[in-house]
């Protein structure tokens, strides 16, 4: 019989032990890199309008650094807040924006509740193509849609086309199909036992979808609002598309058909213009992602 | 049962009766009917207000009720108003459209005859390239606008081009008087290649743009036409592959190396920019870029002259950016429109709205382009009295003749500046470059 043996005394390997504290500190930097990367790369363009709208027409038309700003001025911001048209566009913005919110959010929620739960034959085909409907491009539809207008105009003798109001009809084409597919994955995800009984306690569709769904899916109704105001806050197509009146227009038809005349750029007031436009929606996620989170933390049912 | 009482039948009766007298015609305030017109926004401050002003002097007198809108080409909000009312055959009663998008909605616009030839008449011809796509099918289906519609000279620094190129430009053009006979017959593209030598190496690079956008499409075209090149004729042959066209393009080849690097970037704003901010010494633009510089940078403003484009062996052209006014067929109001249209042709009308665009505007009419507006207009005085067309300078529509449709495509593709980014800064050759442009022609032959 041999016996393997091992010599005393000779070469061994080092034996390295893990280190989580290491691991993480390394995990950290390598995350704080990435993220500086990401917010150089995403923060570079709104640093260079703050800096744009804080300089003269002159300074920005002279060849000085564009990172820097010799003589800074607030005319900008003090001529576009004095002006009529532009709290006219914000007005509109704001009035058009909350409106679209709230009609699509209505549909939104009673479509998803009746896909999802309700259930009715045909039910799944609808709810794909309630999603289709959303692939379909804006830049396809607004043709078509004009046509619409004008012929209701033809038939009923008012007139559509050029009034803010008309994008209160037409965004929620935008909004619905996405915001109505987004809250039937989150109904889908709410247990059947909850409003099983729910429904044997007595309670009606309305007191289940009122009472157990909208509570339990606030995060994603929260989701769909953000998304829907975002839509209807930045459309660009339908509002240069059937307002023409400058005092019809929103803020992002409104700042480049006003701002830009021809060939001539006013960089400082467009800038200006854009960063004041930026701040409504800027405000409402900060204020909305706290909520979100913390309904997302909270969790959707109690044990 | 309802009853029917004597009280009801004489009250039904009264009414039938009163409906059926013939009540005595009340002349309303908008009697002759309502008429919405969308005009181009225009960059001048206050031409906007002459026009409304205009527009309403004429409507009180022929009681029409107006509404005006001024619509902005940022963005091709003109375009898509356009084309969204053209589908939807409802919208203004007559609108306003740039360049070849009035000849590409020939079928839908009413015909112009019977205003254009008083007009011509009283005001002297239309220019041939304005007037071949204003006219489609031998009829006058827009008339061409006596607002908003500029040409792109030269837009040149008199201290830079006189010190470092030796040429005086305000002596070769002066205003109120003929071109230096001399100085004229000088200033040719091989002048101008070597004067944009000499300004590059100085530092001052030619601020001639290749981009995508309307300058850029705009003021190559007169350079391979005056070289006698063309992309497609006016039969819609192709006729990209010539020696012509090749020899243009070599002529590009020579003068990219004195330009910016990224003036194959460059959109409508950044040659004006150029010019403003003192790099440059000249671009092709409407007096917009001088008329900032002045606001912004008033030393490099009071140096700005406005004079022709060089001249080629074929002439010396200057690509025209007219807009046209057309009136939808569907109109129900046809005949007012008509009527403001001949209104703000006439000559006092014209007057006031060349003076509100402190010259910006060119009037089509060929007896309309002695406004002492451009004699006075400055600092520098004069500057842009050699921007209308004077002398041999022959007012062009970029890529016209070729069929309307063909030369749409062309001008919205910006084919041309395509074609010189392939055999300059793409590293193709004149051949490669030629080559490609065909192949786009004919596609766009199937339009």
């Amino acid at each position: 019989m041999t016996t393997a043996t091992a010599e005393i005394g000779g070469a061994r390997r080092a034996i390295r032990h893990g280190s989580v504290s290491r691991e993480r500190k390394r995990a950290l930097y390598w995350s704080y890199f990435f993220l500086i990367l990401f917010v150089i790369f995403f923060l570079t363009p709104p640093l260079y309008m703050v800096i744009t709208s804080l300089k003269s027409s002159a300074e920005i038309s002279a060849a000085t650094n564009p990172w820097w700003v010799n003589h800074p001025t607030l005319d900008n911001y003090w001529q576009l807040l004095t002006q009529n048209q532009f709290l006219i566009f914000f007005k509109n913005s704001v009035v058009v924006s909350i409106c679209v919110v709230a009609v699509t959010m209505v549909i939104a929620v009673f479509a998803a509740f009746s896909l999802a739960r309700v259930g009715f034959w045909g039910s799944a085909t609808l709810a794909t193509g309630v999603f289709l409907t959303y692939l379909v491009p804006d830049t396809l539809l607004f043709i078509p849609l004009f046509k619409i207008f004008a012929r209701l105009h033809d038939f009923t003798g008012i007139e559509f086309i050029n009034h803010w109001w008309i994008l209160i009809v037409l965004y929620p084409t935008l909004t619905v199909p996405f915001c109505t597919w987004i809250m039937i994955g989150y109904f889908a995800s709410i247990p059947k036992e909850l409003d099983e009984a729910a429904l044997i306690d007595g309670a009606s569709y309305l007191q289940v979808l009122t009472w157990i769904f909208i509570p339990v899916a606030l995060p994603g109704i929260i989701a769909a609002t953000i998304f829907c105001f975002t839509v209807s806050w930045a459309n660009f197509l339908y509002p240069l598309a059937f307002t023409t009146s400058t005092d019809q227009l929103v803020l992002p038809a409104g700042i480049v058909t006003t701002l830009i005349k021809g060939d001539v750029f006013n960089w400082g007031q467009i800038m200006t213009g854009a960063l004041l436009g930026a701040a409504p929606p800027l405000i409402i996620y900060a204020f909305l992602m706290d909520y979100y989170i913390s309904g997302l933390t909270a969790g959707a049912t109690k044990g | 049962m309802r009853t029917l009482t004597r009280r009801a039948v004489l009250k039904t009766g009264t009414l039938v009766a009163a409906s059926t007298l013939p009540l005595p015609f009340v002349r309303r305030a908008h009697a002759a009917g309502k008429l919405r017109i969308g005009f181009w926004d225009h960059r001048v401050p206050g031409a906007n207000d002459t026009l409304t002003k205009l527009c309403h002097e004429w409507a009180d007198k022929e009681k029409v009720e107006l509404t005006i809108d001024y619509i902005t080409s940022q963005g091709d909000k003109l375009n898509l108003t356009q084309a969204a009312e053209a589908q939807a055959k409802s919208g203004h009663d007559m609108l306003t459209f740039l360049a070849w998008a009035a000849a590409a909605q020939a079928d839908n616009l009413e015909p112009m005859d019977d205003i254009m030839a008083p007009l011509t008449q009283a005001y002297g011809k239309i220019a041939p390239g304005i007037e071949y796509v204003a006219k489609q099918e031998g009829h006058w289906i827009s008339v061409p606008a006596c607002v908003g519609s500029p040409t792109l000279p030269c837009a040149g620094r008199i201290d830079l081009i006189r010190e470092i190129v030796g040429f005086d430009v305000t002596k070769a053009y002066p205003a109120g008087a003929p071109a230096d006979k001399e100085l004229n017959e000088k200033w040719t593209w091989q002048f101008f290649l070597e004067a944009s030598e000499k300004l590059a190496k100085a530092g001052h690079p030619m601020g001639v743009g290749f981009g995508v956008t309307n300058d850029s499409v705009s003021w190559t075209d007169p350079v391979i036409r005056s070289m006698g090149a063309a992309l497609v004729d006016k039969d819609g042959n192709i006729t990209v592959k010539s020696d012509a066209m090749k020899q243009a393009l070599e002529w590009f080849q020579r003068l990219v190396p004195f330009c910016p690097k990224y003036s194959f970037a460059w959109d409508d704003a950044s040659n004006n920019k150029f010019l403003i901010s003192g790099e440059g010494p000249l671009i092709f633009n409407p007096p917009s870029a001088w008329a900032v510089a002045v606001r912004d940078n008033p030393k490099v403003g009071q140096q700005i002259w406005h004079f022709p484009s060089p001249m080629g062996v074929k002439g010396r052209f200057v690509a025209a950016v007219p807009f046209f006014w057309g009136v939808w067929k569907f109109s129900p109001n046809k005949s007012a429109a008509k009527s403001l249209l001949t209104y703000l042709c006439q000559k006092s009308s014209v007057e006031q709205t060349v003076a509100a665009s402190k010259g910006y505007d060119i009037p089509p009419f060929s007896g309309l382009h002695d406004f002492k507006t451009w004699l006075e207009e400055g600092p520098p005085k004069g500057t842009v009295y050699n921007y209308v067309p004077r002398g041999d300078v022959e007012m062009v529509i970029p890529y016209s003749p070729a069929p309307a449709r063909i030369a749409n495509q062309i001008y919205a593709q910006a084919t041309l500046p395509k074609m010189i980014a392939k055999c300059t800064t793409q590293g193709q050759t004149v051949g490669q470059a030629i080559d490609w442009a065909a192949n786009e022609l004919e596609g766009f032959m199937r339009t």
